[in-house]
């Protein structure tokens, strides 16, 4: 599905990631946690081609494909969804018209048949079932006025509206009550599958008691610098960080 | 500046003649308007003065449905009025009869002083009882395409507990100058939702509005500007008593040389009233807006609130846009908030429309969109909000 290969990535020519290497399969859920600003969701914004982030180095394939060579809109138009740390408000634009055209210009994509109004009410509705929002949400502007929860919610209503194969979810648990979390949870769980994939970036092991990951990695130093399964994630719950910041970097820039 | 010759002599007329007395006096006092003027510093009146204009004959209004129709200022024309709404033919009034109904102008607007001059009829119009349907009322200036000018003048009155809805449409042949001046006053515990609508007409168009609202009215108002070459609307609100609320909304959507002048004065003259501005500018090509919104809050109105924002979208690097919010607050316990803001797109919100699979084109279309809607939000009438939400659709791709 995906494969980072020796990613580095600046910010206002400041280095923040050098050299990540990461193979996701279809059918696999990986975590990514790491210290605050050890580069997440700078990962992130490269996979989904943030106009701010320069890639440096390196290569990402996307089903085969040179996701570098992509615009953002063709990237997700492929298959990538990313859903926000910080999701963008958007007044004055209706949530329910922005997931109906976001939805065609999918359904366009894919050389199906673009659905009116009505019919994308009805599909709007099962899928806002299975994240637990409120029609009023529907009603207002995209994020505007809503709760840090409550937009977080929404982009789960997005995720599922455009039935991505990459999920990436960036710190969609951060600032949510456990309640939201299972919510959240159960919502992603729908996408395990064997053809798709999903990459958590999350601080805290709670969210993968409820997703289960096949692989846990930490990002430091700008490089993925230990992997393994859901242990590690148990292990940096008793621990924290420390241990990962002591130990000896293993490519000897320190 | 001196008065252009065309404009010296105002033709006769057969009442109101000592407020007609009044508004020379006023305008000898302040001059016609010059770019020294700090008023009309950046108000271009080249289309105006480079021609001469004279008065348009009367004509037969063309039908668009119930309402009041201003024919080249001068005919007034009353279809199907719904019940509860009165207009009345200034010039058939008894002078202590249309008293009440009309003000010299607006603070020291020369323009208002001139149709106050100049007018040749006044639609006097009067609502007591609640209106079902807004009520609508077509400034059209009809005729060849002759440099031709009028001064249409309407007054609105809005009765003690009564709500209504009124739009004011300009309708009409582009050569023109229409410069209109409205008086309005909406009576204690009245509402009045009141949109201006300038979307059809090429002509040159000034407006004066003068609203004097009374104890717990609320009035609002929606603005409409698209393809003018020169606008400029001044607005000025007296607020007479507590309770009072006021929004005023604006939205221009301006491109070519296209120039729109916001001007607004609300006067809180007295203690516990709230009043708040929001008007906004899409801007394309070498297009210019200028809002200049000033709230006074006089000694003792304390318990003000009053908030004051403009917005201006900025799609060309050759428009211009002059953005001057101002406060004079002489009272204490006031809440007041004013500001502005003038930029393009924001990079992240374009990148989180893009991130959904929208291209950028779209992305900015819909910002676009999303930044005139939340004006058309506010509207109360769904067949406006909605007719103007199709124009605002079909013209986003010029600005994109
Ligand atoms: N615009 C920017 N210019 C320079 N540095 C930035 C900018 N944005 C983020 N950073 C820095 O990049 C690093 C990585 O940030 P980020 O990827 O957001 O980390 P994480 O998501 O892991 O917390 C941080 O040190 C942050 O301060
Ligand atoms: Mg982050």
């Amino acid at each position: 599905m995906l494969t980072i290969s020796n990613l580095s990535g600046n910010i206002d020519d400041t280095a923040i990631l050098n050299g990540v290497d990461l193979t996701v399969n279809p059918g696999e859920i990986h975590a990514i946690m790491g210290p605050n600003g050890s580069g997440k969701s700078t990962l992130s914004k490269l996979i989904t081609g943030h106009p701010d982030y320069e890639v440096t180095g390196g290569q990402i394939q996307f089903k085969g494909k040179d996701l570098l060579e992509m615009d953002p809109d063709e990237r997700a138009l492929n298959g990538v969804f990313m859903s926000f740390q910080y999701p963008v408000d958007i007044p004055g634009v209706n949530n329910e018209s922005f997931l109906r055209m976001a939805y065609n210009a999918k359904q366009k994509h894919l050389g199906n048949k673009e659905v009116d109004p009505l019919d994308f009410a009805q599909i709007l509705d099962e899928k806002r079932a299975i994240i637990g929002m409120d029609e009023s949400y529907l009603e207002r502007s995209v994020n505007h006025g809503f709760s840090g929860g409550e937009k977080k919610r929404n982009e789960i209503l997005q995720l599922l509206v455009l039935d991505p194969d990459l999920i990436i979810l960036d710190e969609t648990d951060s600032g949510l009550d456990i309640d939201a979390i299972q919510d959240v949870a159960k919502a992603v769980n729908t996408f395990k599958s064997k053809d798709k994939s999903i990459l958590i970036i999350t601080h805290y092991q709670r969210i993968l008691s409820y997703i289960e990951p096949d692989f846990v990695h930490i990002l430091h130093n700008g490089k993925i610098e230990e992997s393994g399964d859901k242990s590690l994630a148990l292990k940096l719950e008793e621990q924290g960080y420390q241990w990962v910041k002591d130990a000896p970097n293993l490519n000897g820039d320190s | 500046m001196t008065t252009p010759s065309w404009l010296q002599e105002p033709p006769s007329r057969s009442f109101a003649q000592a407020l007609a007395e009044e508004a020379s006096a006023q305008l000898t006092k302040i001059g016609f308007p010059h770019s020294r003027h700090e008023d009309w510093r950046y108000v271009d009146l080249a289309p105006i003065l480079n021609h001469t204009f004279s008065l348009a004959p009367n004509a037969e209004p063309e039908y668009r449905g119930p309402g009041v129709y201003l024919v080249n200022g001068q005919g007034i024309h009353n279809h199907d009025l719904p019940k509860g709404v009165r207009s009345e033919l200034g010039q058939a009034l008894s002078q202590s009869e249309i008293d009440p109904y009309l003000s010299a102008g607006v603070d020291s607007t020369a323009f208002s002083f001139i149709n106050t001059q100049r007018f040749q009829d006044v639609a006097a119009i009067s609502i007591d009882q609640n209106l079902t349907a807004p009520l609508n009322i077509y400034l059209m200036q009809l005729g060849d395409d002759a440099r031709t000018m009028s001064h249409p003048r309407l007054s609105i009155l809005v009765k003690e507990g009564v709500r209504a809805q009124v739009q004011i449409h300009h309708i009409g042949q582009s050569a023109a100058w229409v410069n209109a001046m409205t008086d309005i006053q909406v009576k204690e515990n009245a509402q009045l939702d009141l949109s201006l609508v300038s979307t059809e007409s090429e002509a040159i168009r000034t407006d004066a509005l003068h609203v004097k609202l009374y104890q717990g009215a609320r009035y609002q108002s929606h603005y409409f500007d698209t393809c003018t070459p020169l606008r400029r609307i001044d607005t000025q609100v007296d607020i007479l008593a507590d309770q009072v609320n006021c929004q005023l909304f604006g939205l221009g959507l301006l491109r070519d040389q296209m120039a729109l002048h916001q001007r607004v004065h609300i006067r809180h003259e007295v203690p516990g009233s709230e009043s708040s501005q929001q008007f906004k500018t899409i801007l394309a090509d070498r297009s210019l807006s200028e809002f200049s919104g000033l709230v006074s809050v006089f000694q003792n109105a304390h318990q003000t609130d009053s908030t004051q924002l403009n917005q201006n979208l900025l799609l060309s690097d050759h428009a211009r846009v002059i953005s001057r919010p101002q406060l004079c607050i002489d009272a204490d316990d006031v809440q007041c908030a004013h500001g502005c803001t003038i930029g393009q797109f924001d990079p992240e919100s374009v990148f989180y429309i893009v991130s959904r699979g929208l291209s950028e084109k779209e992305a900015q279309a819909l910002l676009t969109y999303g930044f005139a809607e939340e004006i058309l939000m506010s509207m109360t009438d769904r067949q406006l909000k909605e007719s103007l939400e199709g124009l605002l659709q079909s013209e986003i791709n010029y600005y994109v």
